[in-house]
């Protein structure tokens, strides 16, 4: 036990107020302490509103992000890749999507990008829905 | 197998209603230790709660090198400290050694006659100890923690603990003898 070192009526205090606490000791400075001993005792305690646990509980599930094992982070990887490489090669060939039929190269490219983020997103969005 | 391992294990393997358990078996500290430090009953609710969502978050951390009381306890203490110092309260300042003082005085000392009244002021002087101080001394008072565990929850050392103990307990008869008058 480190810090301050009592002497030897600090110890004796200390003593006493051990003694008050228990309500024990009839020295004078055990006497002397026992209304602060019982004052102590009767500090306030918060209260906390019905069914604390419960609201706890509810929290932490709604906060909890669906976590991939991964094994599936893996599966959604490869179905991603795979998905954005069908993407790109549709993009490339214009007349498999109608959408795509354009002659605007940039266009093009744009639509091959709202491709990739779909096969991004979409593995996911199947999996936060339990898929 | 000690009954904390059991629970901790429990939780950590989503068994369902454990950390129900743990929550309704220490929510009473939590809050006990966040009022002490932010003093206003109105923020204990979500403040417990954030100290029960940060355990269930690093409960995997735990090594069972203090209880889990002390753990859990030990991150309430830390919440409520950063809640102070969020709002600028002065931690450990000179000025709230002086509200003691002051807020002593101010008492009015004619109707302080009974035990009740005796425990009002005390309360009112505790209010006014320094964070460490009031978190210290009804740690001890109300939850009977040992001196060790309120060193693993507050941080500073046992034989600090102790004194700061033995002085606010002295401080407090002082303060109750001058105002009452002789012995309190």
């Amino acid at each position: 036990m480190s810090g301050h070192r009592f002497d030897e009526d600090e110890q004796r205090e200390w003593e006493a107020q051990e003694n008050a606490r228990r309500s024990a000791g009839d020295d004078a400075l055990s006497r002397r302490y026992r209304v602060v001993m019982q004052s102590l005792e009767t500090l306030p305690r918060p209260s906390l509103r019905a069914d604390f646990a419960g609201r706890v509980v509810r929290r932490i599930e709604r906060s909890e992000e669906p976590v991939l094992a991964p094994f599936e982070r893996v599966t959604v990887i490869v179905f991603a890749i795979a998905f954005t490489a069908a993407a790109v090669v549709a993009a490339a060939m214009t007349n498999v999507v109608p959408m795509l039929e354009t002659d605007t190269a940039s266009l093009r490219w744009l639509a091959v990008l709202a491709l990739c983020v779909a096969a991004f997103a979409f593995p996911l969005r199947l999996r936060e829905r339990g898929g | 197998m000690s009954a904390d391992r059991e629970l901790v294990e429990a939780v950590l393997s989503r068994r369902p209603g454990a950390f129900e358990r743990l929550v309704r078996e220490y929510q009473g500290l939590v809050a006990h230790i966040v009022f002490r430090l932010v003093r206003h009953a109105d923020v204990v609710d979500e403040l417990s709660q954030d100290t029960l969502m940060r355990v269930h978050r690093r409960l995997h951390q735990l090594r069972f090198e203090s209880t889990l009381k002390a753990w859990i306890g030990r991150v309430a203490y830390t919440i409520g400290l950063r809640h102070l110092q969020k709002q600028a309260a002065s931690v450990e300042t000179a000025d709230d050694g002086e509200r003691f003082e002051r807020e002593a005085a101010d008492e009015n000392i004619e109707s302080a006659h009974s035990a009740r009244e005796a425990a009002v002021i005390v309360r009112e002087a505790v209010d006014a100890l320094p964070p460490l101080q009031r978190t210290i001394v009804s740690l001890y008072h109300l939850d009977e923690l040992s001196i060790p565990e309120i060193a693993e929850i507050t941080g500073p050392p046992s034989g600090t603990i102790k004194s700061h103990l033995f002085r606010t307990r002295r401080q407090l008869r002082e303060m109750l003898e001058a105002r009452l008058g002789g012995e309190a």
